[in-house]
């Protein structure tokens, strides 16, 4: 604490500094805690359908061509399997650097096709983020994530039918 | 903290009064009252997200209409794999995000069209190693007949901030 000196019996008088100190820190501090810091976070947007992906029957859904990524990892795996079109093409990194490269490649052939993101359950939320990143790369937008089954059930992996709902579209 | 001085002088009935501790204690207040509703009122859990390199910034428009879900790993995660859902520092599970959910959504619906869905969106922050399912669960939350909240947002990270 800064602390200021008393005159003399003098006519010398002295700046006592000690209560401007004392009130520059306060400021500082308050303002410090006021401060609302820039945001570093991004974010990704997506639309749930409207239409779809809730209901008790299943749903015949129209086949249209799209490029199906599939991200197939078991409960006990610590890799992820990367899928494209019902061909395997890589784990992990690799595999994500080459679904960057063929995505591209099938949409310079077609503009306008959508895509499908089919992830296990157990699959990191990151490794879905990097698909859904590898599709917006090729500026493809619509995208659409195959469900889980609701909560209480366990998830069985492709295969089971309620897995197959959709549950999202970007 | 600057020392309480009040002046008195024998015969003399003057009284100065030093103001500086009054704005100290003022100032203190304030500080206190900012931190403690921040801490109640906390958002944004600390947690790793996701790294994305097509994600768009993050300007947080429309606050209002914005309810931030946080999916985080439990303490014991390398064992159980459990995860911890916050919506401003509360923990909810499956069935009362559902609930919670519903009231916000309720809050920005067309009274006059009770069937539309709500203008309520919901941003998902989720750790970068928590299972697609959770994220999918509480997608399948916001997307239940009662709540119909259809915007979602995936928070992510930049690259470059690891």
């Amino acid at each position: 604490m800064a602390r200021g000196k008393m005159p003399d019996s003098g006519g010398d008088m002295e700046v006592n500094l000690t209560p401007m100190i004392d009130i520059t820190f306060q400021l500082i501090i308050f303002f410090m805690c006021a401060m609302k810091f820039k945001a570093l976070e991004r974010k990704v947007a997506a639309f749930l359908p409207k239409d779809r992906g809730l209901a008790k029957t299943k749903i015949k859904l129209e086949e249209k061509p799209k490029i199906v990524v599939e991200l197939k990892r078991h409960e006990e795996d610590t890799r992820t399997r990367v899928k494209l079109l019902d061909a395997e093409i890589g784990v992990d990194d690799e595999g994500f650097a080459l679904l960057d490269q063929r995505i591209k490649a099938i949409r310079a052939e077609n503009d306008e096709i959508p895509g499908e993101i089919n992830a296990w359950a157990w699959v990191p939320h990151q490794h879905v983020i990097r698909t859904i990143d590898a599709f917006m790369k090729a500026n493809i937008k619509d995208i659409t994530f195959v469900g889980a089954p609701p909560p209480g059930r366990p998830h069985s992996g492709p295969g089971d039918p309620d897995s197959e709902r959709n549950v999202g579209d970007r | 903290m600057a020392k309480s001085n009040v002046s008195m002088s024998a015969g003399n009935s003057d009284l100065g009064f030093n103001m500086t501790p009054m704005i100290d204690i003022v100032f203190q207040l304030l500080i206190f009252l900012l931190v403690v509703t921040d801490l109640t009122q906390k958002e944004i859990e600390n947690l790793k997200l996701p790294l994305s390199t097509e994600a768009v910034e993050d300007k947080a428009d429309e606050k209002d209409k914005r309810v931030i879900v946080n999916i985080n790993k439990a303490d014991d995660w390398a064992t159980t794999k459990d995860i911890v859902v916050k919506i401003k520092g509360k923990i909810y599970n499956l069935e009362n995000l559902k609930e919670v959910l519903f009231t916000h959504a309720e809050t920005k619906r067309d009274e006059n069209d009770p069937n539309q869905p709500s203008e309520i969106f919901v941003l998902i922050r989720c750790d970068r190693e928590v299972r697609w399912r959770e994220v999918q669960w509480v997608m399948q939350a916001c997307a239940d007949p009662s709540v119909r909240i259809y915007k979602l947002q995936f928070a992510t990270a930049d690259f470059e901030v690891k």
